[in-house]
């Protein structure tokens, strides 16, 4: 983004991190969830768009959870 | 439903009016995007300057109460044509909650609304001229005469999804018009090193179906031709093809350079044919505006985009809940209703 990420609207931060973090390694089921987990277990002390993208992280987890209980 | 007929424009200028607010419109995001990039208040700009008169032919020639519209990525003035607010525009560039298109995830130019009929726009393009040839599709298969207007660029016509797409239109006589805003550039690559062919409406013979070169720039010239198109999709005659040239007077995006690949005489040259200029001449020349209230609508649209975007600046991220929503087919997950109830 040519050195100007800082003006990234924050939901755009959270889905970028989310997106490279997770869906973007192609994982299978086991994967994508271990990598959320991951995510989610951070902060903002771990940084601002790691700390935006493990809030969604955690929501995505809750979801993800949740389907696969529903199935 | 109550439908919008299609207007004719011989039979009064006024016709022109709202076409000339959209892209009056359409402009002042603009140049108040690229402000307040330059500022460091906000991030990416997709420039529409140039195109404006494009989006403002489909809006008139389209039913807004029932058509589809899957736009390029410069159709801002198509979108607001299709019923995009300033505000909501402004939310979209801010990446704040209150935006319609995708709630604050894409940035900005990824258009979409599905209580407009507006297709999602995807990053890799034209993605969505096979998604919106899907969608006239199942228009045919619900019994509606609704036609799915699609914008793409010169750029996305060399990609293989839209061969596939006209063919399938084509063979299935949907009610698709397929509109290619031909500027010249692909990025910074030009027409001749991305086409074998300058006339790009010559494809559509290879479809079986209609094709015409229009002046992009001339707001007349492409609603002829979109009404018309429109008529032949709405009569389930099948679809059309429109190249309209135009020029894009901004850099690609505001991470390019465009000094490294034009020059600035020839950008000036463009910005002398102006379709916003062309569109005031009309209405001035015709009595339908005097130079005062031309310039008094100006300075209205220019107030009501500088509130909007004070007030888009101001509004608050998304709450991280509302990952789960804007997406086309909601997870029926047991938080739902209370998260759009907590967002919408």
């Amino acid at each position: 983004m040519l050195g100007d990420e800082e003006l990234l609207p924050t939901a755009q931060v959270a889905t970028l991190e989310i997106l490279h973090s997770t869906v973007m390694k192609d994982p299978d089921g086991p994967t994508f969830e271990a990598r959320l987990r991951v995510l989610a277990s951070a902060s903002h002390a771990d940084g601002t768009s790691v700390g935006a993208a493990s809030q969604v992280a955690q929501v995505l987890l809750d979801a993800w959870k949740q389907t696969q209980a529903e199935d | 439903m109550a439908r919008r007929a299609a207007r004719e424009p011989q039979d009064d200028a006024s016709t022109w009016l709202p076409a000339y607010r959209w892209m009056l419109v359409a402009r002042r995001i603009d140049d108040t995007m690229w402000t307040l990039r330059r500022q460091g208040k906000g991030h990416f700009v997709v420039s529409s300057a140039g195109h404006e008169a494009i989006g403002a032919a489909a809006g008139l020639a389209a039913d807004m109460h029932q058509d589809f519209l899957a736009p390029h990525y410069r159709d801002l003035t198509a979108c607001l044509a299709w019923g995009l607010q300033p505000r909501e525009v402004m939310a979209h560039y801010f990446g704040r909650a209150a935006d319609p298109c995708a709630g604050g995830r894409q940035p900005y130019a990824h258009w979409g609304s599905t209580e407009r009929r507006i297709l999602t726009q995807e990053g890799p393009q034209p993605n969505v001229v096979t998604h919106a040839v899907g969608v006239a599709f199942a228009n045919r298969s619900l019994g509606t005469n609704a036609i799915v207007w699609i914008g793409f660029g010169d750029g996305g016509a060399q990609k293989g999804e839209v061969h596939e797409a006209m063919n399938f239109a084509s063979i299935h006589r949907l009610g698709v018009v397929f509109c290619v805003e031909n500027n010249l550039y692909t990025q910074s690559v030009p027409l001749r090193l991305e086409s074998s062919v300058t006339d790009l409406s010559t494809r559509a013979a290879g479809y079986g179906m209609p094709g015409v070169s229009v002046d992009g720039m001339d707001l007349p010239a492409v609603h002829g031709a979109a009404v018309a198109a429109v008529a032949r999709a709405r009569a389930g005659d099948g679809p059309s093809l429109i190249e309209a040239r135009a020029y894009r007077y901004m850099p690609n995006t505001s991470n390019d350079d465009d000094t490294r690949y034009r020059s600035r005489a020839e950008v000036e040259t463009w910005r002398k044919r102006d379709p916003i200029a062309r569109v005031r001449g009309l209405l001035v020349e015709s009595g339908v505006l005097s130079d005062e209230s031309a310039t008094a609508l100006e300075n209205e649209v220019a107030e009501e985009v500088a509130e909007a975007a004070t007030w888009a600046e101001a509004q608050p991220d998304a709450p991280p809940e509302a990952a789960l929503l804007h997406t086309w087919a909601e997870r029926p997950v047991a938080a739902l209703a209370w998260m759009k109830a907590q967002t919408v």
